[in-house]
């Protein structure tokens, strides 16, 4: 694998790697820190990926990183939370810039699910992947990967935020 | 009330939410939470949560994809060449590590098959008046073996540089 092939490989794929993980943490710089931090670990296993599956593995890797930076800020500011409580002068640092408030928990209880529940989730949610596809991706059976969904969703739906949003009418239930 | 156990429509429900259940099995979950409160209370809230997931999830602008023209130089290509010197220096290491390691090894084979030193004579176990005598013994045996080590590894090194040289 020679360095012009990695090169073609990252300008092929980096706008799909960057909006994987621009869905997720909703800004510029932290999708691109997601998309250089996919880059980086395709470097190290670039032997090991193929051409053909190549795009697939970044975006996922991407919307992995993505999950975790959205884990990393979403400590940051608890942290910063509970610092506000003693300090009010760094309250305004507390809050989060980037998205709309009630985005940013639905993505921070995302992120804080088990990593591969929220893994399955994202890439069934935002890269639209199927079951079968997705298991072909992480090399686990179509079974697997919908526990983990079943799983992940079931724990979403105990987070306060699900609560006060409206919820759908009886009929939907027979639409499609 | 449908044949479907309570448990059995549970499990399937995030599955209906995200449109993945097969269209049988769509219509019989379908029928047993329009007649069950409980589990079409669980329905709905599922269903908020795949919806607030999608509307939580942003798009860029093609702004933001166009400021990714020259991401390679900027973000890749350095990190790239940090990561080659950090590995040529490792390897570095390595190899020399692995060059006196050689050197070492050789030169104690040379010292063995040269050496004619006779094998030590049992040591007697040694009676209390006699004990500082012994550790005498026993400190001059392991400083004859360092010192043939030390010696080992300066004939490896020296044969390792004649046969560069040659």
């Amino acid at each position: 694998m020679t360095d012009d092939r990695y090169r073609q490989w990252i300008e092929s794929h980096k706008v799909d790697g960057y909006r994987a993980a621009f869905r997720v943490v909703g800004n510029h710089e932290d999708a691109l820190d997601a998309l250089q931090e996919a880059s980086l670990r395709l470097y190290e296993r670039r032997h090991a990926v193929t051409p053909t599956t190549v795009g697939a593995w970044i975006r996922r890797v991407a919307t992995n990183a993505a999950i975790d930076l959205v884990r990393r800020r979403a400590t940051q500011r608890r942290a910063l939370t509970q610092a506000s409580h003693r300090h009010p002068e760094v309250a305004s640092a507390a809050a989060p810039a980037e998205h709309a408030e009630a985005h940013q928990q639905v993505l921070d209880s995302l992120a804080a699910l088990p990593p591969r529940q929220s893994e399955v989730i994202a890439l069934r949610v935002y890269e639209e992947l199927s079951f079968v596809e997705i298991a072909a991706q992480l090399g686990i059976s179509e079974t697997t990967a919908k526990t983990h969904f079943r799983r992940g969703i079931t724990t979403l739906q105990q987070h306060p935020w699900v609560q006060t949003a409206k919820l759908p009418h009886r009929h939907d239930a027979n639409r499609h | 009330m449908t044949d479907l156990s309570h448990e059995s429509c549970r499990n399937d429900l995030p599955l209906l939410a995200s449109g993945d259940l097969s269209r049988e099995r769509q219509q019989e979950v379908r029928a047993h939470i329009a007649e069950c409160p409980s589990c079409h209370a669980e329905w709905q809230r599922g269903t908020t949560v795949l919806r607030e997931l999608r509307a939580a999830g942003a798009t860029p602008d093609s702004s933001s994809t166009a400021a990714l023209e020259d991401f390679f130089e900027r973000r890749i290509a350095p990190e790239v060449r940090a990561r080659r010197r950090r590995g040529a220096r490792v390897l570095g290491v390595v190899a020399r590590a692995a060059v006196v390691l050689l050197a070492f090894s050789a030169g104690m084979l040379l010292e063995r098959l040269t050496s004619t030193a006779t094998p030590p004579a049992s040591v007697p176990q040694p009676s209390p008046s006699q004990a500082s005598r012994v550790d005498r013994t026993a400190l001059d045996q392991a400083y004859e073996q360092s010192s043939r080590g030390q010696h080992g590894l300066a004939r490896g090194l020296l044969a390792l540089r004649s046969l560069r040289d040659s």
